[in-house]
Order: C-alpha cells, then sequence, then structure tokens
C-alpha cells in the first residue's frame, strides 16, 4: 500500500508501455515489483483421526483416540532484474518448503451408570499426549540469466540456505465427574495435570482443577405454572486454567548458531529462566440460558470474572546484559465481561423474519508487574503500546500532542509533569509519557436478520465495535507535514504558515521533525464503527420446477460484502489488521494502522447448482 | 516510508485441503490394544517432555569444549559487523552527527535523520541498537573470558587476547558516542557508560550496572587493548591481531590527544612491516579480499554479512537506498588532480561516495594510512620524528593520490590530508570532538553532540543515569 508515498503526479508508464522508476519516481516504484515479481504457494493438509471404543463392563468403556494433522507447504518466489529486490543481483529467486505434523493421541477410562432414573454419574479418566513438530527449509539463489528462467536451477550462485526444526510436546493427565439427578441437577468436577515441554524440569507439571453446577428450572414443577417460560437453566462454574503460550525452548539460556566470514559462530541468544512456569487463570462464570414462547425467543447471558497470576511476559531487561527480552512469569491481570446472545424467530408464517444478536463486553486491567515494576515498555520510538499497572493490556503511552505554537509553528506536547501543570513544551524530549488510549474496544455487537418470502430470501449481518483507539502508525509519513519526501494527506494543507495562525498541522519542515515523532497522540483515533458486513439476497426455485429439471436444487444469489460503513475514524478503514507483529505480541501490540489494506467492497453474483 | 515487503499483497495463494475425514478402523479387540500399548509405550517409555532445541545450543554445551569456545569467538565477530556497529551504522553516524554544510540525509528513515539534524529522541532506535549490540559483543568477550581453561594451551593467548581487543574496542566506541569527550590534563569524571567485566548468567542485582566515568572508561579500554597487544600472534587471518590491538590504541590515544603514545603505537603497526598502500587509491575500497592496505575490514560476502555503509551511500542499482549525498562544498575541498575526488559519482545531479559501491565488499575499519597519518600528525605535534618525519608519512598519502610530493608540512595540511583520505570513513565526529571544532553552529562539547542513553535501558536501570541536555 505504500505506493501512496509517491507524488500523485507520478507518471505510470512511459511512452513504449515500460513502467517509469527511479528517478521519475519518488520511491522504488511498486508497480515494478508487481509486474516482475512471481510468488506462489502451495499449502496440502491432511486431516484424520481414528478411535474405538472397547466395553471391558456395560458400564466401563476404554476409549482410544488418534489423530494427525500434516500440512505441507512449499512456495517459490521470483523478483526479476527489474524488481527492487532483484535488480543489483540480476534476479533472485526463493524456494522454500515446510512440513508441520501435529498429533493427538487420547486414551480414557469411562464408567457410566444410571443408577435409576434419578441418578446419572459418569466418571471418566485419562490421558492425551500432544507432540507438535515444525520443520522448514530455504534456499536462495541470484544471478539468473534471464527473468523468463524462474527456478534455482538457473540461478548463478545460491546465496542462503537453511533448515529449521522446533518442537513441542503436551501430557496431561486428567480425571472427571459429571453427576444428575432427575436431569434437574447438574454437576461437574474435573482436575488435569498439564506437562509442558516449554518449561524446566521442575516447573513442567501445572494442576488445574474445575467444578461446575447447573440447574435446569423448567423441569421443576413450579415452572408449569409459568407457561411462557419454556426453558430456563441456571448455571456457574469455577476453575483454574493454564496457558504456555510461549516460545518452544524459553526457559533454557542458549546460544544461537552464525556464520562470520563462513566459519561457523555461536552467541548467546538466551538467558537462562529456571523458574519458567504455567500461566494460571482462575475463571468464575454464572450465566443463565432461556427461551420464551416455546423457544421462539431464546438465547444466553453470561458474567464472568478471570484473575490471571505468573503472566507470561517477554520482559525487556538492561541490555548491558547482552539480551534485551526474557520470558518472564510476571505480575497479575484481571479480566472481567458480559456476554449476550438472543435468537428471535419474529415472524414465521409465509413471510418469514429472524433475527439474532450478540453482543460483548469485556473490562481488562493489569493488576501488578514485577515488585517496584509499574511498566513495561519496549516500544522503542515507533510501537506505543506497553504493558502497565492499572490499565488494560497494550495501552498507548507516549507524549500528549498539544497542536501548535501559533507564534513559530512548533509542534507542542504537554509537560505532562509531576507538578500536574498544563504547560507545552516544543522539545519531545521534554514531554512526560502518559497514557493516551486503548486498543480494546469497550464492547463489541452483532445483528444478523434473516428475511424469508416463498423462493426469496435476504440476509442482512452487520457487526459493530466501540470505544477502541487506533494509532494511525502511516500517518507518521502520511501526516508528517513534510519531514520527509512522502505524499501528504489534504489535512496537512491546513499547516502553520504565518505567525497567529490557528491550527492544529505544524509548520512544515523538509527534513526536520516538528511533530511527526510516532510515539505521540497525534495519530490517534476512535475506532468505533459499525459495519454492514454482508447483505446476500437469493432465491431458490421451487422442488416442483427441480423435479423437472431433474436437479436437486437451484439456487441464484448476489452477496455484497463491506457495502457501508459508519464511522468517525480518519484512517482508510477502521478494521484494521497491523501486518506487521509477530503473533506473540499480538495481544499488546494491538491496534496500529500501518499501511493497512482496507477491506475491499465486494460484489459476488451465484448460482447453486445441487444434482 | 518504511522499507515494508509488499509480499503478501502479491502472493498467489493456491490452497489444497483435503477435507477431514473421519474413519474408524479398529473393529476387533486386538487391533484397538495394538494400539492402545503403542501409545502407553510411548509416553511412558521415553521422556516425553524433555526435548532439546535442534538450532540452538544450551549454555553448558557451548562453553564446554575448545571448539565451541573458538565459535563463540567467532560469533562475537558476527555480532560486531552487525548493522548497528561496525556493520556500517557506528561508521555512518559519524559522518552523519557531524557531517552538517559536507553531507546531507535524505532518506526516510527517522532515526538516522535524528542523529544528522542532532535532534535525537531518547528512544532512537539506531542508539539503542548501537547500544544493544556493542554490550551484546562484550557479553560474548566476558563469556569467553570466563571459559578459557577449556581452550587448548596453545591457542589460549590468542583467544584471550581476541575477546579483550574486541571488548576493549566495543567499549571505546561506547564511550567516545555517549559521553562527553576526554579532555586531556582534566580529571575526567563525567559518566561515561557502565564497565562489564563479567558474563550474564542469570538476571539479578548486577544486572543493573551504574555508569563509569569517562576516566575509567578510557583506563579500561587501555588496559584490555594493552594485553591484547600482548597476547595476540602479529598476524591472525581476517581476525584481530597483535596490529589491530596497536592501531586501536593509536586511535585510542590519539582521541586522548596523549601523542606520544598514539606516535608510538602507530609505529609498531608500520615498522611491523605487514602492510602496504595500495598503488591506486580506488582499490582499497570495493574490494571482496582485504588488501595490503587493511589492518582490519569487516568481511562481507554474497552468502554471509550486509554491508550498512552500502545501504545507505550508495544508489539502488548499486544495491543500496541513497539517502546520504555529499555536498559540493565537500568536494570543493580537494585540490585539482587529487585521484581521491574521482572517487564520487554522481545520481541525479548529487554527488554519492564511490567508497560503498559494492554492496558484498569488505568494509574496511582500520587502514595503513590512517596509521601514517596519526604517526604524521603526532611527530609534528611533538616536533619529533619517530620512525619517519612528519613530511615523510604526509607524502605517502599525498603522493598516492597522483598529488606532488611537499616541501614541507604543517599541521593543517595534516589534519586536511586526514579529512579528504578518510573521508566518509566514520572519522568526522571523532575528529570534530578531539580538534574542539564546531558542526555548524554547535560547539564540540554541546549537549546535543552526543548520544542519549537509550530510555529503554533507563526504564529498566534505576543505576543509569541520562546525559544532560535529553
Amino acid at each position: 500500500m505504500q505506493i501512496v508515498a509517491q507524488s500523485p503526479l507520478t507518471p505510470t508508464r512511459d511512452t513504449t508501455g515500460e513502467l517509469y522508476n527511479l528517478p521519475t519516481t519518488l520511491y522504488f516504484n511498486p508497480l515494478l515489483e508487481a509486474e516482475f515479481t512471481q510468488s506462489n504457494n502451495y499449502t496440502f493438509r491432511t486431516i484424520g483421526s481414528a478411535y474405538a471404543n472397547y466395553h471391558i463392563l456395560p458400564e466401563l468403556t476404554l476409549r482410544g483416540e488418534f489423530g494427525g494433522d500434516f500440512t505441507n507447504l512449499t512456495s517459490d518466489r521470483y523478483s526479476g532484474s527489474q524488481s527492487n529486490f532483484g535488480q543489483s543481483v540480476g534476479g533472485y529467486g526463493e524456494a522454500y518448503s515446510a512440513r508441520v505434523e501435529n498429533y493427538d493421541m487420547k486414551l480414557l477410562l469411562t464408567y457410566a451408570n444410571n443408577f435409576s432414573d434419578a441418578h446419572q454419574l459418569e466418571v471418566t479418566g485419562g490421558f492425551e499426549y500432544q507432540p507438535y513438530s515444525q520443520f522448514y527449509s530455504k534456499v536462495d539463489g541470484q544471478g539468473f540469466p534471464n527473468d523468463n528462467l524462474k527456478t534455482l536451477a538457473s540461478a548463478s550462485q545460491i546465496v542462503y540456505g537453511t533448515s529449521y526444526l522446533t518442537e513441542y510436546r503436551f501430557l496431561s493427565y486428567f480425571a472427571r465427574a459429571n453427576y444428575s439427578y432427575r436431569e434437574k441437577y447438574l454437576f461437574s468436577l474435573t482436575g488435569r495435570l498439564d506437562g509442558s515441554s516449554r518449561f524446566g524440569e521442575d516447573e513442567r507439571y501445572g494442576f488445574f482443577p474445575s467444578a461446575s453446577a447447573g440447574w435446569i428450572l423448567t423441569r421443576e414443577d413450579f415452572m408449569a405454572s409459568i407457561p411462557v417460560v419454556s426453558f430456563l437453566k441456571v448455571r456457574a462454574s469455577f476453575g483454574v486454567i493454564g496457558n504456555a503460550e510461549i516460545g518452544d525452548f524459553d526457559y533454557l539460556g542458549k546460544y544461537g548458531v552464525a556464520s562470520y566470514n563462513g566459519n561457523p559462530a555461536l552467541y548467546p541468544s538466551t538467558i537462562e529462566n529456571p523458574d519458567l512456569t504455567w500461566e494460571r487463570t482462575q475463571q468464575l462464570d454464572i450465566g443463565i440460558d432461556f427461551g420464551f414462547f416455546g423457544d421462539r425467543l431464546n438465547g444466553e447471558i453470561d458474567y464472568y470474572i478471570k484473575n490471571t497470576s505468573d503472566l507470561l511476559l517477554d520482559v525487556p531487561i538492561p541490555a548491558t546484559s547482552g539480551i534485551m527480552i526474557q520470558t518472564q512469569n510476571i505480575g497479575k491481570m484481571k479480566n472481567n465481561g458480559i456476554e449476550l446472545v438472543l435468537n428471535g424467530d419474529i415472524l414465521v408464517n409465509e413471510f418469514k423474519w429472524t433475527a439474532s444478536v450478540n453482543f460483548a463486553a469485556n473490562k481488562n486491567e493489569v493488576i501488578e508487574l514485577a515488585p517496584g515494576q509499574d511498566i513495561i515498555d519496549d516500544g522503542g520510538s515507533d510501537v506505543l503500546n506497553v504493558v502497565k499497572v492499572g490499565e488494560p493490556l497494550g495501552v498507548f503511552y507516549g507524549a500528549e500532542y498539544a497542536g501548535v505554537d501559533p507564534a513559530n509553528g512548533d509542534a507542542l506536547w504537554y509537560v505532562n509533569g509531576p507538578e500536574g501543570s498544563d504547560a507545552t513544551t516544543n522539545d519531545f524530549n521534554m514531554a512526560n509519557y502518559v497514557v493516551l488510549g486503548d486498543p480494546n474496544p469497550d464492547f463489541i455487537a452483532g445483528f444478523s436478520n434473516t428475511f424469508l418470502y416463498k423462493g426469496f430470501s435476504l440476509d442482512i449481518a452487520t457487526q459493530s465495535v466501540y470505544g477502541n483507539q487506533i494509532n494511525l502508525n502511516g500517518d507518521h509519513w502520511m501526516e508528517a507535514n513534510g519531514a520527509v519526501y512522502d505524499n501528504q494527506t489534504t489535512h496537512i494543507l491546513e499547516a502553520w504558515q504565518n505567525p497567529g495562525d490557528i491550527t492544529d498541522v505544524p509548520q512544515g519542515r523538509l527534513g526536520f521533525s516538528n511533530g511527526d515523532q510516532t510515539r505521540s497522540s497525534r495519530y490517534i483515533d476512535d475506532g468505533s464503527y459499525i459495519r454492514v458486513k454482508a447483505i446476500t439476497l437469493g432465491y431458490d426455485f421451487s422442488n416442483r420446477l427441480m423435479k423437472k429439471a431433474k436437479l436437486s436444487s437451484l439456487r441464484l444469489y448476489a452477496s455484497a460484502y463491506n457495502l457501508f460503513t459508519i464511522t468517525n475514524y480518519r484512517g482508510w478503514d477502521p478494521e484494521v489488521s497491523s501486518d506487521y507483529v509477530g503473533p506473540e505480541d499480538a495481544n499488546v501490540i494491538a491496534g496500529n494502522d500501518f499501511y493497512s489494506a482496507p477491506q475491499p467492497k465486494t460484489i459476488v453474483f451465484g448460482v447453486t447448482i445441487g444434482l | 516510508m518504511k522499507n515494508q515487503s509488499i509480499e503478501n499483497k502479491l502472493n498467489r495463494n493456491y490452497d489444497h485441503q483435503l477435507m477431514p475425514s473421519q474413519i474408524r478402523v479398529f473393529h476387533s479387540g486386538i487391533q484397538f490394544m495394538i494400539i492402545t500399548l503403542a501409545i502407553l509405550f510411548t509416553v511412558a517409555c521415553t521422556k516425553p517432555l524433555e526435548l532439546t532445541p535442534a538450532q540452538v545450543l544450551t549454555n553448558e554445551t557451548a562453553l564446554s569444549t575448545d571448539a565451541s569456545v573458538k565459535q563463540v569467538l567467532v560469533g562475537a565477530y558476527d555480532e560486531m559487523a552487525l548493522d548497528g556497529l561496525f556493520g556500517g551504522e557506528v561508521l555512518r553516524n559519524s559522518e552523519l552527527f557531524a557531517g552538517e554544510g559536507e553531507v546531507v540525509w535524505v532518506g526516510t528513515f527517522e532515526a538516522p535523520r535524528e542523529i544528522f539534524n542532532r535532534d535525537i529522541l531518547v528512544a532512537n532506535g539506531d542508539v539503542e541498537a548501537f547500544w544493544a549490540e556493542a554490550y551484546n559483543c562484550i557479553n560474548i568477550c566476558n563469556n569467553i573470558l570466563s571459559a578459557l581453561d577449556v581452550v587448548n594451551e596453545e591457542d589460549r593467548a590468542r583467544v584471550e587476547g581476541e575477546a579483550k581487543c574486541l571488548r576493549g574496542w566495543m567499549l571505546f566506541e561506547m564511550t567516545r558516542y555517549f559521553a562527553q569527550s576526554y579532555e586531556p590534563g582534566q580529571n575526567n569524571t563525567q559518566p561515561g557508560v557502565p564497565i562489564v567485566l563479567n558474563p550474564t548468567i542469570v538476571i539479578d542485582e548486577s544486572s543493573t550496572p551504574a555508569r563509569s566515568t569517562v576516566e575509567e572508561c578510557y583506563a579500561q579500554v587501555i588496559t584490555d587493548l594493552t594485553e591484547a597487544e600482548s597476547l595476540l600472534p602479529e598476524s591472525n587471518d581476517v581476525f584481530v591481531d597483535q596490529m589491530v590491538a596497536a592501531s586501536l590504541l593509536a586511535r585510542v590515544y590519539l582521541q586522548q590527544s596523549n601523542f606520544e603514545n598514539a606516535r608510538d603505537a602507530a609505529d609498531r603497526v608500520i615498522a611491523s612491516g605487514n602492510y602496504s598502500l595500495m598503488p591506486a587509491y580506488k582499490d582499497a575500497f570495493n574490494q571482496v579480499e582485504n588488501t595490503k592496505e587493511d589492518i582490519f575490514a569487516i568481511q562481507i560476502s554474497e552468502q554471509d554479512g550486509e554491508n550498512a555503509m552500502n545501504e545507505y551511500f550508495a544508489t539502488a542499482s548499486n544495491g543500496g537506498r541513497r539517502d546520504i549525498l555529499i555536498e559540493d562544498a565537500h568536494i570543493a575541498l580537494y585540490p585539482s588532480g587529487d585521484l581521491r575526488e574521482d572517487m564520487f559519482y554522481t545520481s541525479q545531479g548529487d554527488y554519492l561516495s564511490g567508497k560503498w559501491k559494492n554492496q558484498y565488499a569488505n568494509i574496511p575499519i582500520i587502514r595503513l594510512a590512517e596509521i601514517y597519518l596519526i604517526r604524521a600528525e603526532c611527530n609534528q605535534r611533538l616536533g619529533t620524528a619517530t620512525g619517519a618525519a612528519p613530511l615523510d608519512d604526509y607524502n605517502k598519502v599525498h603522493t598516492r593520490a597522483a598529488l606532488p610530493a611537499a616541501t614541507a608540512v604543517t599541521l593543517d595540511d595534516i589534519l586536511m590530508e586526514r579529512r579528504l583520505e578518510l573521508a566518509h570513513e566514520g572519522f568526522k565526529y571523532h575528529d570534530v570532538k578531539r580538534l574542539k571544532g564546531i558542526v555548524g553552529t554547535m560547539p564540540y562539547n554541546d549537549n546535543k553532540l552526543i548520544y542519549p542513553i537509550p530510555q529503554r535501558e533507563l526504564e529498566v536501570n534505576k543505576n543509569l543515569v541520562q546525559n544532560p541536555g535529553y
């Protein structure tokens, strides 16, 4: 998307049809990349599972399960001699292949007995073993005689080759007992002992118990007098769950492998943390399931509290140690929230209308970090997200933008010093960082409707997010008031020009930072939106007609996606995904819009034929 | 504009996903028992949670044998060759930081732009990378020094010498950038950087060192380099040897204005007779092998290493980003006929340095020409002729550029020769500092003319203090 950085006056092709490049274009022309780079990915995935039950006694069953999920991925890429990557080396080719093996083996012994119609008991014990491995290899070559020869066989020089294997394993022992009395009162107890290869020898296993109870009121006699209520169940559960989603060998002090001048080299890559162990979350959940009018209106409401301790976080450590990050169990976090689902068959006659609403609100707060520690901030000069005590995970933290000095066009920030005045400064280094926003939404909601009339059907699905902020990371270049040569947004036309100008866009100064510093509130905006995500209008031909045509079904339809959005967000699309952070940081580094491609508006026409 | 890959948008994806299949295979009790027993056997008779990583070694193995300690030593060079260190940015930033009037930064990366404008944010990414990579290199050296007893006896002195040489060198570079200048004849109690002499085993209270003084930093640098010079062999392939340590000592003493010691160290290098100037100036650059003139160079090849000097100084067709242009004012410094002026080339009407045209060339770090000019300057200042008269050393460098031999030489002549000979090789900032020059209108000791301590370090180490002005 960074083609928008080019001047809008840039011509695309010359009179002979060749794409322009530097120096006609400001930066390397990405269209050359589109035209002279080729990339193919092939994924083959096989999923299989098998199980067998063996009845030792009528009440006692032994069950074995064996599942496998195998992925083979190969990709090749060729950057031609006119592409950015290939131009100085006569074409650059890459070949990549990966294999992922994921097994799941379970052995369960179950005792089930209905002692009478009143008492039902089921007790299960067993274990589960899940080994995972991932292997890939990659080879790069350069110096191709001709752009039509794209495989590495034609490369004059192989410049890179590697292979890589990583593994993890989980081994769990568990026991579970379910008991119900007359299918009115339901109880369950579970205990799990989970082991993970991701932790050191003394910290490998965690014990995670849970218990739940439910009461189906509509099975009680006294509810029979309220016929409007067709189903009512109250339930509560309390349990502890564990999380081991970290790198595969983070607990070890390790040396990585490199090379210098063709000689093999080793370097320390992590510092040992033998205490690394499971992150634990205590979760209390209270819920009601209900149905009215013969379940024409039904739904569920849940309230939960989750208290997480021993958070698994990547913690910055002094670089004077030689290492910058260590995975540690640090601090506590709390989540609480409600979730609501409501489904209704509103019209049930010839014209049918069913509607569904869902709503979820979550409040997250970091309760504590290491003793004496208030913040984990490893954002450097361009990432705003931090982990801060008393705030939600991943809040934006930086200098608070205070607009423009009318006298000289300097960008200003609030000092936000301890004395609490509203003094401002034009020296970014003098502005104390404060919390500037929260990438987590207050709530998300969805609303979907289906209308049916004769053969016609209409589905409308909307989604909405409310109360989150987004950091427009790309505006640090696109709205830099001319600090760089990049094309700028029209907002920059409001830049300060003469003493006395009142504006929030600082004076343009080519080559100098004047308010384009990334870690400020200047580029943060509200990300709330309501979007009509999908509309589908269809027509199903009648069975009678189908019989004549010897078809089982025939459906014509038209769908439109992302047709319509209501938002005040000033970027391209509030439904952003930051494609430049790894998944391991996704819970902290959230809500960044860095040239994120907007969701496409798509209209699809289709025919479905059933033979 | 960050150079983010757009490959994801260009990829064509072919997904061939087979439908999940639920297959029942076991019909008899015997088959069932076989699979169950197999699972049980796997879990019970192996230690399923005992995994060892495939690509990395644990601490104990890495420092346990002669061969592996030597590979850790190679790791120190690999670290040193990173972008943030001698892969280029240590040199590049010296040219940018004091470059006003001679070079101009036109790139989009904000970290070098801040350095060029002498308006550095405390979270500047390049400053942070320099700090982190230098201390990583120091930690590698400390790990090697802690494991010398497993190194074969005949190599032990060399390995110790290399580790001490690199450790002292890193400390020297950091002290020059993060602290106010060494002032000869003063106490130099101004804060330098933390001195770390032990390997990191665990993170504890010793992991948050305070800043030592500039005096203490220089003393440690000189101790390490002096020991290295006595431990190292006279030549050592492409790795640091006795002459590299002596050359570095010459640089360190020169930075301290300790001209006697600088002269003597330079003289030891020249007297070794191991090096000679390339007949043609241009042949000292863009070479894939060390030249006779290279005392030390970072090794780059197609397969290994990245030349960050090329990245910033060269045009796209030479593999670079064309971020640093050379101002006419610099070109005008060369006398007519100076072959060194021919090193520059033009692109879109602007001058670029031709020293960094080949992206797969080695990066010369210490050339013999510098050592001649150190000896000449010190002899000139001291009125001595140790090794050679200043005029002779000066003419060695001067005439190689096809200029007529001088018959007399002044200190200013030598300093100008140094400025031209070593242009855009990372000397600019350090020379401004020791010669008490100015950058634009900023005096050499301005608070803004040193780096800030990285913000992240201040946050994780309460024993550090920030530099005044930040």
